[in-house]
């Protein structure tokens, strides 16, 4: 309280005489603690007054007064100390300020744009706005970040973000350390096309297409396609195993042996699911021709 | 069909054993096993291609018997077919990634009637209608491909001929027939040839044969690689077969016998060597 301003107002006859005697006093108040030095904002202490003017405050008295002060907790019961402690040493009730980033960030991609949001708690306690804060980056060529906040990832590396503000002539401020990495480069694939071969005597041959048409996943075989009638039982199926039908998806049995087909797969495959097209002589349980979707 | 296709080889077998026509109440049984076991096969082509390992086993009854002296009755009942593949075993790996999988059931029977043709100088001749029941299960087994019989009837009609000949002191007898197999159910009907020749010794106690036996298709059915069963060998199979038998009398009437065969041409066929035995009676 060392400092503070206190207007005297009360309805005792001390305090108005107080009042037409003295008006709004400014004084420099002592108050003696035992041991301490700091108090935490809101809390209550055992204190004495050494008012300057007038020694004859009393214990009630004070409390009035400590009524009249925002900063101080009128709930708290306020006693006199037995006996003045002359050892005395300056009350400093007050709190640290932060400032801190709220949404703070670990990475971001190259290119992209991100605003910062802070949160300010002053000397009082109160969250509130700075007055003016300042924003800069450890590495421009890194990250960028303009007086709002807004920070743009400009190349790959790792650089910091602060934001600072003063605040009773202390500097206050609060660092975000954040990795810039490439993008991914995702490209979406909606087909494969390829070329079935055969892997036998048999005739085999033609190009395919594996294609997202709406909702639907299609194979469809090119009107180049020819296949030997003359093998029993030749299935079709897709594979991520280019030797074996164990574990592959039966689409069927091949009735199309020349010209352009289709085959509209399960609703629950997906276009990556299956890596090879198999053609497949089920009665002699061996591979006779085979297309890869997709290395 | 396969399957059809090893049960003429096996009646070829039985009728050479039987000899002739049975005159009246005369008869030829014969309880016998036949298996064969191939990983590569005769491609449409002629070409071999290699497959997984399959096998076929059956165990059979055969009969003839004289119904009379000029039409004798003839049935072959493969009371149980055994069709399976081996595991299938990854060579990078080791693992089994296909276990063994097989499919047991009742085989396609086969009922003939043999009627005796007058003789034309020293030549024997008969002929003979053979009905192909399709008592066997055409779609079996986990993915319908282990079959048992090709689900259509198939009636073939030949003519039989033969002679007895010598070669030195030794002597021999060869019968032989033309056959017209007609195959319903869209496959193609087929043509047979067939030779046998054989000699006895030690006395009669020991029979020596061997025999060649060309089934030709004529490309005239429809089924393809499309048909619905998978069958194997679903049509226009060819193949061109050596084989050989030894039977012993081992007793007035009965005796035993062991017969191999081997393709020396073929389409559309396993490659692979067939073997058989057997207890015959014979009185």
């Amino acid at each position: 309280m060392n400092g503070q301003r206190l207007e005297l107002v009360g309805s005792t006859p001390i305090d108005d005489l107080l009042a037409n005697e003295l008006g709004t006093v400014e004084y420099n108040a002592e108050v003696v603690l035992n041991h301490m030095d700091r108090i935490c904002f809101g809390s209550g202490i055992l204190f004495q007054f050494k008012y300057p003017l007038k020694n004859f405050f009393t214990s009630q008295r004070f409390q009035e007064i400590q009524a009249q002060n925002e900063d101080m907790d009128p709930e708290e019961e306020v006693e006199m100390p037995p006996e003045m402690n002359t050892s005395s040493s300056t009350l400093v009730m007050t709190v640290t300020p932060t400032l801190q980033i709220s949404n703070g960030i670990a990475q971001i991609t190259v290119g992209t744009e991100y605003l910062f949001e802070i949160q300010f708690t002053d000397e009082l306690g109160m969250e509130t706005q700075p007055e003016t804060v300042l924003w800069e980056s450890s590495n421009s060529e890194v990250l960028s970040v303009d007086e709002n906040g807004t920070l743009t990832a400009v190349s790959a590396g790792t650089a910091s973000v602060t934001v600072s503000t003063l605040v009773s002539d202390t500097l206050i401020l609060y660092t975000n350390s954040i990795q810039v990495v490439n993008p991914v480069m995702v490209s979406t694939v909606t087909s494969y096309t390829g070329i079935v071969e055969t892997t036998s005597s048999y005739q085999l041959e033609g190009t395919f297409t594996l294609a997202v048409v709406g909702e639907q996943l299609i194979l469809s075989v090119g009107s180049d396609y020819k296949a030997s009638t003359a093998l029993p039982g030749l299935y079709i199926y897709l594979s991520n195993n280019n030797n074996t039908i164990s574990q592959a998806l039966e689409l069927g049995a091949v009735t199309v042996f020349q010209g352009a087909h289709e085959y509209i797969l399960p609703s629950h495959v997906e276009l990556m699911d299956y890596q090879y097209i198999l053609y497949w002589c089920k009665p002699f349980n061996v591979k006779v021709g085979h297309a890869k979707i997709y290395d | 069909m396969k399957f059809k296709y090893l049960i003429v080889v096996l009646l070829t077998f039985s009728f050479s054993e039987a000899q002739w026509l049975k005159e009246k109440g005369k008869g030829y049984y014969k309880l016998g096993s036949w298996s064969l076991l191939a990983d590569e096969h005769f491609t449409n082509l002629g070409g071999v291609d290699p497959n997984a390992s399959r096998g076929l086993f059956i165990s059979s009854f055969f009969g003839h018997y004289g119904l009379s002296d000029k039409i004798n009755l003839i049935g072959y009942i493969p009371f149980f077919v055994k069709n399976y593949q081996f595991a299938q075993i990854s060579q990078t790996t080791g693992k089994e990634y296909e276990p063994r999988r097989e499919f047991n059931g009742l085989g396609e029977i086969n009922l003939a009637a043999e009627f005796k043709i007058t003789p034309l100088g020293n030549w024997a001749f008969s002929g003979t209608l053979l009905l192909g029941i399709p008592s066997g299960k055409e779609v079996a087994g986990f993915d319908g491909s282990y079959q048992t019989g090709d689900g259509e009837f198939n009636q073939q009609v030949q003519l039989n001929f033969g002679k007895s000949y010598s070669l030195g002191k030794q002597a021999f007898y060869l019968k032989s027939y033309l056959g017209y197999n007609n195959r319903s159910g869209g496959f193609s009907d087929e043509l047979h040839s067939f030779a046998e020749t054989g000699t006895q010794l030690w006395n009669s106690k020991l029979l020596v044969l061997s025999r060649l036996h060309w089934i030709r298709p004529l490309y005239n059915g429809t089924l393809d690689a499309s048909n619905a069963n998978g069958a194997i060998f679903a049509n226009n199979i060819e193949s061109f077969t050596l084989g050989g038998e030894v039977a012993i009398n081992l007793g007035a009437h009965w005796g035993v016998s062991f017969a191999a065969a081997t393709p020396l041409f073929g389409k559309v066929i396993f490659k692979g060597n067939s073997y058989s035995g057997g207890v015959f009676l014979n009185y």
